[in-house]
Order: C-alpha cells, then structure tokens, then sequence
C-alpha cells in the first residue's frame, strides 16, 4: 500500500512559499528604490554646495579670501563615490540607472575640481586635487583606489576625484584630452599638472609626488610645532 | 555578456532557484506539522492488558568491546515480558574483546551469543534473521542504549494498526559533550521531528539500526538485508517503500546513541551515510520523482539530493565571500602601509537583495524547525548555542564528507567500511 501523495499541502506550502517571495522581493524593490533615491537627493544636495561656493566665488571681489574655504566644498563627494561603488559592485540598480548616476557623479566632480583650482589661484589655498582614472576592469585600479581613499583620510588638503575611463561623457573627454591621457595603461593619476601611470604604494605616493611630499612635510612640521607648543605649556604650568 | 558576467547569472539563478525549493521544503514541514499537529504532541499510550507478541532483538557487533555490555544491560532491563524477548548477538569476527565482553551473558536463556566469519553489517543481521522465529525483529547497534519503556511504544506502533511494517524510533545522543556531541545533538532532534513529519505521509526513507523494528514478513517477502554500500537500513527502507510496505515512527520511543567524539570518526560516519545515499538513490532511480511511488519519491529522497546541493552552494558561496573579503583587506592593509580607516555605518549598505533577506527567513525557520526538535525531545523549547555549533559543523565541515562521497563516487569507487 503506498501512500497517495496529499497534493493539498503541496499547494498550500507553494503558495505560502510563492507569497513569501513576492513580499521581499516587493521589500528589497522598495529598499533599493531608496536607495537610489537617496544618492539621487544627495547628488542633488553637492550640486546645490557647489552652486552656493562658483557664487561665492564670482562675488570674491566683494569678499576675502577667508570667508571661502576650499575644504568645505562637497564634503559628500567622497561618501557618494562610496555609495555608487557599492551599487555598481552589489549590482542594486539596473546598467543604465548606474550609469546616469555615474555621469552626473563625474560632472559633479569635474565641476567641484575646476571651482577649487580656481579658489586655490586666486587665494593660494593648500588644497592638493588628484585626478584619478580608472576603469573597472584593472586589478592594480582596485588597489590604487585604496591607496587614494587612505592618503585622503590621511591628509586632510588632498582630494581625490577619481574618473572611470569607460563613461562616454563629453566634459570627461575633453578634461582626458587636457592631460593627454591616452587610455592605453591604468591607474592613471594627474597630480599638480603631472600625469602619474601605474600602481604607486602608499609610500610611493609620499616619497615620490613632490606635491604630496610637500603636505606630509607641512603635516609633519604642524604636528611638531603642536607638540613643541603643548610641551612648553606644560612646562610653564609646572 | 562576457564570461564574468555569465557566471553571474548562472550563479544568482542557481542560488534563487535553490533558496526557493529549501524555502519551499521548509514551509512544506511546517504545514504539515501544523495540520498533523495532534498526533506530534500525543504521547504513546496503550491498555494494561495488552498481549505483547514474541520478539527478536539482533545486536549485530564489530569491535564493540566498550559498549557490547551496556547495550545488552539496556535490552535486559526493558519493559517487556522477558518470555517474550529474545537477544541475539552477533559477533562479525571482532578483532577485539567484544565476543570475551559479550561472554558474561553465556547462560542467560534469552540471550544467543553467535560468534561468525567477519563479512559485514548486513551478513550479521541475516543469519540473525534466517534462524528468527517471531513475527517480529529489530536491530540495535552496539552503541546504542534503548529507554526503559520504548520496546512496548515501539511494539504498540505494530499493534494499532495491522498496515505498518516497520517502526523507527526516536534516537538521541547519549549525554552529549563538547562541540561535536551538542552538535550533533541539535541535529538528531531536527531528524526525530523530520521523520514524524514524513511518517505522518509514509515518507521515512531510513529505518536506522539503532532499534528499528520490522514484522519478518518483510524479509520473507523483500529478501534479506543487502550490502547496498555499507548502509544497509537505507536500502531496505528504500526497498520497503517502492513495495508499499508502510514505515511508522515512534517519536516518544527513546534510543541513545554515543555521538561521533572526534572530528576523522564523525567524517567517517558521515562520509558511510552520505555515499551510501547517493548510491542507493542511484540504484532506485527509476523510482524518484514519481508520484505513484508517494512521498518518498516525491518529496523524501529529493529532499536530501536538495540538501546536498544547497550545502555545496552556501558553503562554496560563503567561503568565496570570505576568502575574497580577507584577501581585499589584506591588500588594502598591504598598498596603504596599515593607513586603514573604517568608514562610518549607514544603513545604506545594509545588503537588502532578496537572496539575502530569503536566507534570514531561511535561518529563522531552521532555528524554528531546532526548537520544535527539542520539543520533541522532551527539553525546553529554546534556542541555544549548540545551534551555532550544528550550523558550522553540519554546513561548512559536512561539505568536505559530501564532496568525499561524490569523489569516491565518481573516482575512486571506494566504499566507506562499517566503521
């Protein structure tokens, strides 16, 4: 005798199975549309930042250079290029929609950069830019990529403003055709008007990048002099 | 498409596809338990005055010197009119003091001490059988220890309805220790409440030897036991099902049995059980996936084939995912000459794909499906660390004893030996 297959609970738990899945799924849609919406506002807000600072900037007749400050601009840039990072590994977001977030990311980029070399000619600001290229199939990109996310936390002046190769946008070509790069070997990085190709260590980059020689020099003799500054107070207090 | 790209959608297919049906699988044990919910909470009970029917206890050995002793002890003191009970021990020509142990029982009237040629599990439990006289018989390992009053549950099983042809107990592990012992403790809890959900559709698809019992017609009808690649109390049952032949369960009838206590013998024991599940699914695969044949083809044996697909995948998946994650931060610590910096939380990256949300529903129920064990089982119904345990020992170290299996499957055609 063998048993007959009970077809109902077969049916029930397909069912249950099949709503269960229609309700996350319906969830991580919700979360992701969140997602994007939230880096679409974010976007949103550094266009307003640097449209506020290019303002600024046209009335500095009327103004000192103090009352600009090169690294207040778009402090969000560094989380947003985190944020699209992770949407483009974790594949959250169809091609076309990161792409369109990509593009407005390097325009966003391109115009923040222009804004603080003009800031840093007028009023000799500090700020060092870096001009990262990339693209999403290198090995050594991913690496250098990490190198310039730690010399940016490390060193509050350098700013990096890193550019995929492969994004088909006209103000990235012409800024690509400014500094000559042809394309041909990645990393590629443009330092104080230095084209740099190929992986450099952390390091490398503070020994051999006379720039940022020069930050971590200045770093170095400020932290010095704030030593020297709290060791004399101390003695003075004694 | 370039390659790693579709290697990317065959993996998220393969990976929905299988979170799907183990989604499925689990939901589908959880209805039935819900419908069949009396008979999982009713204790088995029967009249004082009921006449218990001869049987045949086969306590087939091999190197048992430890445990030969307790385990008869076990049997002598059942419940059980003892003019009813009949001990055979085998000895499968022991290369230790097992038959010397076994020796201290010579004279008890119901107890036959057999001494033969080693030739396997199976060669032992037939000459048992062949010279078996009572309607009924049974099989005890020699590690294993049966509660007082589980002989007469067992039996009252046969007697209640005249359809079942066999009966598996509930077997736990005796006083478990350590991390393999609470392991595979949370996991023989998990198989008493399996095997009551698919006895409750006739699906039990292993009568194991620790005390399984059968009506002799079986093997006068089926044929004696087969070597069936060294798991025997698989392939009968297997052969039981695809013949009609009815497989009951015993939640409340305790066994104990001695967990694995290191590491090589739990391998060894695993690799025997999941090559000997391969093969004979193997062997009976003209009997899978057909509805005619009931729920042990339809839903029993497939069950374990997706198991073992899922495994392999998760822990190919989660080891992939690690491997890579350790070796991105070992490069980021190298490149940055330890100028590491952790960005701050956000919820943002908080994972919410639906693969990953339909693993924590998966997880919440395979916790569910461990307290409900325990349950069962007589202990309070709350999760524990051993939980912890049984998830890596049975996910990322069953891996190896499955891939093993598969290898002396398709290579080495090497089978695993008794123990």
């Amino acid at each position: 005798m063998i048993t007959k297959v009970q077809w109902i609970n077969y049916i029930i738990a397909l069912v249950i199975t099949v709503g269960i899945f229609s309700v996350v799924i319906f969830l991580s849609f919700f979360a992701t549309n969140q997602k994007m919406k939230a880096i679409q506002n974010a976007q949103d807000l550094i266009a307003l930042d640097i449209a506020s600072s290019e303002i600024q900037f046209s009335l500095l007749s009327e103004l000192s250079c103090k009352n600009i400050s090169a690294t207040s601009l778009s402090k969000e840039l560094a989380s947003m290029e985190a944020r699209i990072n992770y949407a483009e590994a974790n594949k959250i977001t169809g091609k076309e929609e990161l792409l369109k977030l990509k593009k407005t990311y390097f325009l966003l980029e391109i115009r923040d950069y222009l804004l603080l070399r003009k800031i840093t000619e007028r009023c000799g600001n500090t700020a060092v830019p870096i001009i990262y290229i990339y693209t999403t199939d290198c090995s050594e990109c991913v690496k250098q990529g990490y190198v310039l996310t730690a010399l940016q936390e490390t060193y509050a002046p350098i700013r990096v403003y890193s550019f995929d190769y492969s994004v088909d946008l006209s103000a990235l070509h012409a800024l690509l055709s400014i500094y000559d790069v042809k394309g041909d070997e990645f990393p590629v990085m443009i330092i104080a008007e230095q084209t740099y190709t190929g992986f450099k260590s952390f390091d490398e980059m503070e020994k051999d990048v006379p720039a940022i020689a020069k930050v971590v020099a200045q770093q170095k003799a400020r932290e010095a002099a704030e030593k020297a500054a709290l060791s004399a107070s101390t003695t003075v207090k004694q | 498409m370039n390659l790693g790209d579709s290697f990317y959608v065959l993996e998220t297919s393969l990976g929905y596809l299988l979170v799907f049906l183990a989604l499925y699988v689990q939901i589908f044990f959880l209805v039935v338990l819900f419908r069949e919910r009396k008979k999982f909470v009713k204790k088995t009970v029967f009249p004082d005055d009921v006449e218990w029917p001869a049987v045949t206890i086969v306590i087939p050995c091999w190197n048992e010197e430890d445990t030969v002793v307790k385990t008869v002890h076990s049997l002598l003191a059942v419940d059980y009119p003892k003019d009813k009970l009949i001990i055979k021990v085998i000895d499968d020509g022991s290369t230790d003091k097992t038959l010397e142990r076994a020796q201290i029982f010579q004279g008890i009237e119901n107890i036959h001490l057999i001494r033969k040629e080693n030739g396997g599990k199976h060669t032992a439990m037939n000459l048992a059988i062949s010279t078996t006289t009572t309607k009924y018989v049974g099989n005890l390992d020699a590690d294993a220890f049966i509660e007082r009053d589980a002989l007469k549950k067992t039996m009252w099983q046969f007697l209640s309805d005249p359809e079942i042809m066999a009966v598996s107990p509930a077997v736990v592990i005796h006083e478990p220790k350590g991390f393999l012992g609470k392991a595979q403790e949370v996991e023989f809890n998990i198989f008493i409440l399996v095997k009551k959900i698919l006895a409750s559709m006739n699906g039990i698809h292993v009568t194991q030897g620790q005390f399984s019992m059968y009506r002799k017609k079986v093997f006068d009808d089926l044929g004696p036991y087969r070597k069936a690649h060294q798991t025997e109390d698989l392939e009968i049952a297997y052969r039981m099902q695809v013949n009609g032949y009815k497989i009951g369960q015993c939640h409340d009838a305790f066994v104990h049995t001695v967990a694995m206590d290191t590491l090589p013998t739990l391998f060894t024991q695993r690799l025997r059980w999941m090559y000997g599940f391969i093969n004979n699914s193997y062997d009976y695969r003209s009997y899978l996936f057909k509805p005619k044949y009931g729920t042990f083809s339809f839903l029993s044996v497939p069950t374990g084939i997706l198991y073992i697909i899922s495994i392999l995948f998760s822990t190919s998946v989660i080891l992939w995912s690690i491997g890579n994650a350790f070796y991105n931060m070992t490069v980021q610590l190298i490149v940055t000459d330890f100028h590491i910096k952790y960005a701050a939380s956000s919820l943002f990256f908080v994972d919410t794909r639906p693969i990953i949300i339909i693993s924590i529903i998966l997880i919440s129920l395979l916790i569910a499906l461990t307290v409900l064990g325990k349950f069962m089982r007589g202990q309070r119904p709350v999760p524990s660390l051993a939980l912890v345990y049984f998830f890596i020992l049975f996910n990322f170290i069953g891996s190896l004893w499955i891939v093993k299996a598969f290898y002396n499957t398709l290579v080495s055609r090497k089978e695993v030996v008794w123990r």
